[in-house]
C-alpha cells in the first residue's frame, strides 16, 4: 500500500514537473508574450466521430458517379460500369455533363487570382462566366457537380440521414427535441445536425473513424495552435483566456510520425485565423465561452477553412502535457459549401459522394445563426473531437520591437 | 571538353600519374618516401627520408576549396581512420591507403579536376589556354601546374614534376584533341599524388640546435597551418616559407599570431574536438523511434553541430576557460534540438542560449548530444556514460568486457523486480568480476540517470524517482552539476585536454620522450587560464612541435609562453 502511495505521489509530481518545465522555459524567452501560466499547443487530430452501423446508416449515401452510371442505359453499363470500367465512365461523365479540369500554369492560391485573371482562365478552360473554382490547391480550374451543385440538381438525391442516437456534442439551444443525440454519458438533446446530414456519407464515415482519425494528423501543413494564458492551475482556475491562432509553418514530426512535442512553432498573426474567448477549468476540464473562431484547413488536395460561432471548447489534460477534447458549436454554411466547391469531382467520385446531395443535406438541415429577419440558418451544429499536443507558440516579433533590438 | 571520367584514355592517362607516385608508395607503413633532388630553383633543401601523415576528410576538403574555391564539389568516400590514444589524428601516421581507397581519391580527383577545367571555371582557374604564341599550350599548363601545385602540395614543384605533369596532359590533349581534357588528366594525377594526399614531413639540420634536424620551412608551412586552420597554407604562410622567414623564431611566432588572431583558427578548434570529443559517433547514431520519437533523422548532425558550436563560441570566439565547458549552461541551440530540451527557441536558425537555471542540463557531459551517444538505442548506459567520461576526459583506458559476460538483468528494463538502471546494475555487479570494472565507470554514469536515452530530462523510471548520486574520485557527487565542475577542476581532465592537443598537433601517440615538453605545456594551460589559444600558441611555438623524432634530444626549458 505504502508503495502505490508513492507511485502516486510521484506520478503528480512527474506531472507539476513537467508544468513548471513549460512555464518557467516559456518565461525566458525572449519575445514570447505572457508569463508564467501560458502554454501552447498545436492541434494534431481534429475530427467529428461517426459510429455509423446498420442502425445508424441502415443505406449508404449514393455518389454523384454512381447516380450517373444508373442513369445510363443497360447496352451502357455494360460498357461503362463495374470497377474495371470506372475510368471509363468518369470520362463518359465528364463529357456528357461538360465538366472540366484544367491544369494551370503555376500554382496559385484561389483568394490570390483576382475577377479578371479567374475570367481569363475561365475562357481558356471553356468553363462560363462566373462558373468553376480553383481546386487542388490552386493547380487546376474546375467546373463540376462540387464547384457548382446547382446546376445539377440531377444528384440531389440519394443522400441518407444518420439515424443513430448518441453522438458527442453539447445541448446547444438548451431544449430536448426531436432529432437531438444523447452523448455518451448520457446527456440528452446533443445538437449535431452536421452529423445527421452527412454521417452516411462513405467519405465522412470513414474520415469520422476514431481509429483512423486519431493517427490521422489534421492540416499537417497548415494547422492550427490554441494558447491558454493564465493558468494558475490544471485543476480549478477561474480566469483562463484562450486563443486560437493558424501557425505560419507546418507540423514538426517526431521519428514515430506523430506531431513533434515541445518544438517551437511560430504563430500567424492573420486576423481571420485568430480569436480568444474566456475559459474557466473546473475538476481538471477546461470549457470556454461560446465564441466564433475560423480553424484553417489545408489537406492533399484542398485548402480550406471551418468556421464556427457560438462554439465552445471541452478539453481535458493529459500527464504528458499534451490536451484533448471537443468542439461543439455551430458550424458556418458559409465555410462548408467553400470546402464543397474546393472538394473537386475526382475527390468525390472517389468517396460516392455527392456534393449536390450532401450540401442540400446540410443547408437543409441548418439550425444555427439564424437571421431574426429573413428567418434563415448561416450554420448547422455539429461537434469535433480534437487532441493536441504541447509546443512553444512563437509570436512574430512587431515591426517597433525589431527596430529597438537592432 | 570531352568526358574525361569515363573514357578509357582518361582512366589510362590517371593511371600512368598514379604510377609515377605509386613508386612512392611502397611502403606507406614504414613512411618512407624516396629522396628527391630538389635544390636548386625551387629553393627546397635536399632532405632525408620523411615521414607522411595523410589529410583528414575535413583537410582534404579545406585544401580543394581554398585551391579552387568552395563550389568545386568534392564528392566520394574517404578512407577510414584509426583511432590511436583515442585520437583519429594520433593514427594519421599509421594510415596508408588501401586499393579501394586509392580508387576512392582517384574518382574524387577526377570530379574536381573535371569542374576546375569546365567551361564554367577555366576562366578563373585555369587563366590560359592555347595561342598562336603557345600552340599547344605548354607554357599554360607548366604555369598551371606551378600554380596549383604550390596550393596543392604546399610547395612548389619539383621541375622533374612540373615536367611530366605537363608532357601528360599535353599528350592527353593530342589523344583526345581538347586541351582542358587533358589538364583535368595531369590534375587528376597530382590530386591522387602522396604530396597532395599526405603531409611530408621533410627535415634539415636544425639551424638554432647543433645535432637535430627541424622540418624545413615548407613541411613547417603545412604543418603550422593544418594544426592551426585545418588547411593547407595561405599565401602569406607560403612567402614565409619561401623567404625563410618561418624558419626564424621571430617568423614563425609572428605566422603563429597572425594565424590564432585569424577566424580561421576556428576551424581547428572544431576539427580538434570533433576529434577529441570522438564525435564522428553521430554519424551511425539512432534511437529507438517508438522510445524516444523527439530523436528524430536530424537530430545526431544536429548535436554534433551543438556540441562544436558551444565550443566554438564559448572556447574561441570569446576565449574561455576550458573547464567552464563542464559547469556553462549557454548552448548553442536550434530547432531540431529545442523540443528535445523542452525550451522555445524563437531563432530559425543556431544561436546561442541560456537554459534556465532550474534546467538539468549543465555543461558539455549533459548536452543531448554526449548524453545520447554514450547510450545504448532503447536505454541508458551508466556504464557507457561512464568509460566515455573516463577516456575522453581523462584519458584513462577501461578495459572491455569479457567475452562471457552476461548481460541479461542490465537489460531487460521491464522487470519488475528491477525498476531502475540503478537496480539492475547493482544486481549485475553481484559478480565480483563485472563489479571491478563497474566500480570505475557507473559511479560517474549514475549521475546522469536523469537523462534517458535519447539525453532528454526525465525524474522517474518505471515509476520510480531516479537517484542521480554517485561518486567520482572516491568523493562523493549529487548531481552532474557537481560532477561537472568536479571533472573540470580535476588535473586530469586539464592534463588530458593538453595530451590531446599534441596528440593532435603532431599526428602520433605520446611518448615517453613527449614528457617534458608535456609538463612545460601544462604549466602554460593553467597559467594562461585553461586557455585554448595559449595552448595552442605554446604547441606551434615549440621547437620541439618542429623537430625531426629521430634526433630530438631534451631541449632547453622554454618560456612558459609568450605573453599574448
Amino acid at each position: 500500500m505504502a508503495g502505490i502511495k508513492r507511485m502516486r505521489s510521484v506520478g503528480l509530481a512527474a506531472f507539476a514537473g513537467l508544468a513548471f518545465v513549460c512555464c518557467g522555459t516559456m518565461t525566458l524567452s525572449q519575445g514570447i508574450p505572457g508569463a508564467a501560466g501560458t502554454y501552447g499547443y498545436v492541434l494534431r487530430t481534429f475530427y467529428y466521430p461517426v459510429q455509423a452501423d446498420s442502425q445508424s446508416c441502415p443505406r449508404q449515401s449514393v455518389g454523384a458517379l454512381e447516380m450517373f452510371e444508373q442513369s445510363l442505359s443497360d447496352a451502357e453499363r455494360a460498357e461503362y460500369g463495374g470497377p474495371a470500367n470506372r475510368e471509363k465512365l468518369i470520362k463518359l461523365m465528364a463529357q456528357r455533363l461538360g465538366l472540366k479540369n484544367m491544369k494551370i500554369t503555376g500554382t496559385r492560391r484561389a483568394e490570390s487570382v483576382d475577377a479578371a485573371e479567374l475570367d481569363r482562365l475561365r475562357a481558356e478552360a471553356g468553363i462560363a462566366p462566373g462558373k468553376g473554382a480553383l481546386v487542388s490547391l490552386g493547380s487546376r480550374l474546375a467546373y463540376d457537380t462540387c464547384t457548382n451543385p446547382e446546376d445539377f440538381p440531377q444528384f440531389d438525391r440519394g443522400n441518407q440521414p444518420f439515424l443513430g442516437a448518441v453522438s458527442i456534442g453539447a445541448n446547444l439551444d438548451g431544449r430536448v427535441s426531436r432529432g437531438n443525440f444523447t452523448s455518451p454519458d448520457g446527456t440528452r438533446g446533443i445538437d449535431n445536425n452536421l452529423l445527421r446530414a452527412t454521417g452516411c456519407n462513405l467519405g465522412v464515415k470513414d474520415y469520422g473513424d476514431s481509429k483512423l482519425a486519431e493517427k490521422s494528423l489534421r492540416s499537417q501543413t497548415a494547422p492550427t495552435v490554441i494558447e491558454l494564458t493564465g493558468v494558475e492551475s490544471f485543476v480549478n482556475d477561474d480566469d483562463v483566456t484562450l486563443r486560437v491562432y493558424a501557425a505560419a509553418q507546418s507540423v514538426d514530426l517526431a521519428a514515430n510520425g506523430d506531431a513533434l512535442p515541445f518544438a517551437s512553432i511560430d504563430v500567424d498573426p492573420d486576423p481571420r485565423y485568430s480569436a480568444q474567448v474566456k475559459a474557466k477549468i473546473r475538476n481538471g476540464v477546461l470549457t470556454t465561452e461560446p465564441f466564433a473562431f475560423t480553424l484553417r484547413e489545408k489537406e492533399s488536395v484542398v485548402e480550406t477553412y471551418n468556421g464556427f460561432i457560438d462554439t465552445r471548447f471541452k478539453i481535458r489534460f493529459n500527464p504528458d502535457g499534451s490536451m484533448a477534447g471537443e468542439v461543439s458549436g455551430y458550424q458556418t454554411l458559409e465555410s462548408l459549401d467553400y470546402t464543397y466547391r474546393h472538394f473537386s469531382q475526382a475527390a468525390a467520385d472517389f468517396s460516392a459522394t455527392s456534393c449536390p446531395a450532401m450540401i442540400s443535406a446540410i443547408h437543409g438541415m441548418a439550425d444555427g445563426g439564424r437571421d431574426p429577419r429573413t428567418g434563415r440558418f448561416s450554420a448547422i451544429s455539429s461537434a469535433y473531437r480534437f487532441s493536441a499536443v504541447p509546443v512553444f507558440l512563437i509570436h512574430p516579433t512587431p515591426v517597433g520591437n525589431k527596430e529597438a533590438r537592432k | 571538353m570531352k568526358s574525361l571520367p569515363d573514357t578509357t584514355l582518361g582512366r589510362a592517362l590517371a593511371r600512368a600519374v598514379l604510377a609515377a607516385s605509386a613508386a612512392l608508395c611502397v611502403s606507406l607503413a614504414g613512411l618512407a618516401e624516396t629522396p628527391r633532388a630538389i635544390a636548386g630553383e625551387t629553393g627546397v633543401s635536399e632532405t632525408a627520408p620523411s615521414s607522411l601523415r595523410r589529410l583528414t576528410e575535413a583537410q582534404y576538403r579545406a585544401t580543394i576549396a581554398d585551391a579552387f574555391g568552395p563550389d568545386i564539389k568534392v564528392s566520394g568516400r574517404f578512407e577510414p581512420e584509426m583511432r590511436v590514444q583515442g585520437m583519429f589524428a594520433a593514427g594519421l601516421r599509421t594510415v596508408g591507403l588501401t586499393p579501394g581507397g586509392l580508387e576512392s581519391y582517384e574518382g574524387m580527383a577526377r570530379g574536381i579536376a573535371a569542374q576546375v577545367v569546365d567551361p564554367a571555371h577555366r576562366a578563373r582557374l585555369v587563366g590560359c589556354a592555347p595561342s598562336s604564341a603557345d600552340i599547344e599550350g605548354k607554357a599554360c599548363a607548366s604555369a598551371f601546374f606551378d600554380r596549383v601545385g604550390l596550393r596543392l602540395f604546399r610547395r612548389p614543384l619539383q621541375s622533374d614534376e612540373r615536367a611530366v605533369l605537363t608532357a601528360t596532359s599535353l599528350d592527353a590533349a593530342r589523344q583526345l584533341g581538347d586541351f582542358h581534357a587533358g589538364l583535368a588528366a595531369g590534375l587528376t594525377g597530382m590530386l591522387v599524388d602522396l604530396p597532395a594526399l599526405f603531409q611530408i614531413d621533410r627535415y634539415v639540420p636544425d639551424p638554432a640546435r647543433r645535432g637535430q634536424r627541424t622540418l624545413d620551412a615548407w613541411s613547417r608551412a603545412s604543418r603550422l597551418s593544418y594544426l592551426l586552420w585545418n588547411t593547407a597554407p595561405d599565401d602569406s604562410l607560403l612567402e614565409a616559407a619561401r623567404s625563410g622567414m618561418l624558419m626564424t623564431d621571430a617568423g614563425l611566432a609572428a605566422q603563429v599570431d597572425r594565424m590564432i588572431a585569424s577566424p580561421r583558427f576556428r576551424d581547428s578548434g572544431r576539427a580538434f574536438f570533433d576529434d577529441f570529443l570522438q564525435l564522428d559517433g553521430f554519424s551511425s547514431l539512432s534511437k529507438d523511434a517508438l522510445l524516444y520519437p523527439a530523436f528524430r533523422a536530424s537530430v545526431p548532425a544536429a548535436a554534433r553541430e551543438q556540441t562544436l558550436r558551444t565550443i566554438d563560441q564559448l572556447l574561441f570566439v570569446e576565449g574561455g576557460d576550458y573547464r567552464s565547458l563542464f559547469t556553462t549552461r549557454r548552448v548553442a541551440m536550434n530547432r531540431v534540438l529545442s523540443p528535445l530540451y523542452r525550451i522555445p527557441l524563437s531563432s530559425h536558425d543556431w544561436s546561442m542560449v541560456d537554459l534556465p537555471a532550474d534546467d538539468p542540463h549543465v555543461g558539455l557531459l549533459s548536452q543531448i548530444g554526449f548524453m545520447a551517444l554514450h547510450s545504448h538505442p532503447g536505454r541508458t548506459s551508466p556504464t557507457l556514460r561512464g568509460k566515455a567520461i573516463r577516456e575522453i576526459f581523462l584519458c584513462e583506458e577501461v578495459s572491455p568486457p569479457p567475452a562471457n559476460v552476461n548481460f541479461a538483468i542490465v537489460q531487460d528494463t521491464t522487470n519488475p523486480q528491477f525498476k531502475t538502471t540503478r537496480e539492475r546494475l547493482s544486481a549485475h555487479l553481484d559478480d565480483d568480476e563485472c563489479a571491478s570494472c563497474h566500480r570505475r565507470t557507473d559511479g560517474i554514469g549514475l549521475v546522469f540517470e536523469r537523462f534517458d536515452g535519447a539525453g532528454q530530462s526525465r525524474q522517474t523510471e518505471n515509476g520510480e524517482l531516479i537517484d542521480t548520486s554517485g561518486t567520482f574520485d572516491k568523493a562523493p557527487v549529487a548531481d552532474p552539476a557537481v560532477l561537472g565542475t568536479a571533472i573540470g577542476n580535476s588535473t586530469k581532465a586539464s592534463q588530458c585536454l593538453v595530451r590531446s592537443a599534441y596528440r593532435y598537433a603532431v599526428g602520433r601517440p605520446v611518448g615517453p620522450g613527449d614528457a617534458a615538453l608535456l609538463t612545460r605545456l601544462d604549466g602554460v594551460f593553467v597559467s594562461s587560464g585553461y586557455r585554448m589559444a595559449a595552448l595552442f600558441r605554446a604547441l606551434a611555438d615549440t621547437p620541439e612541435f618542429y623537430a625531426d623524432p629521430a634526433t630530438q634530444r631534451p631541449f632547453a626549458a622554454q618560456p612558459a609562453s609568450r605573453s599574448k
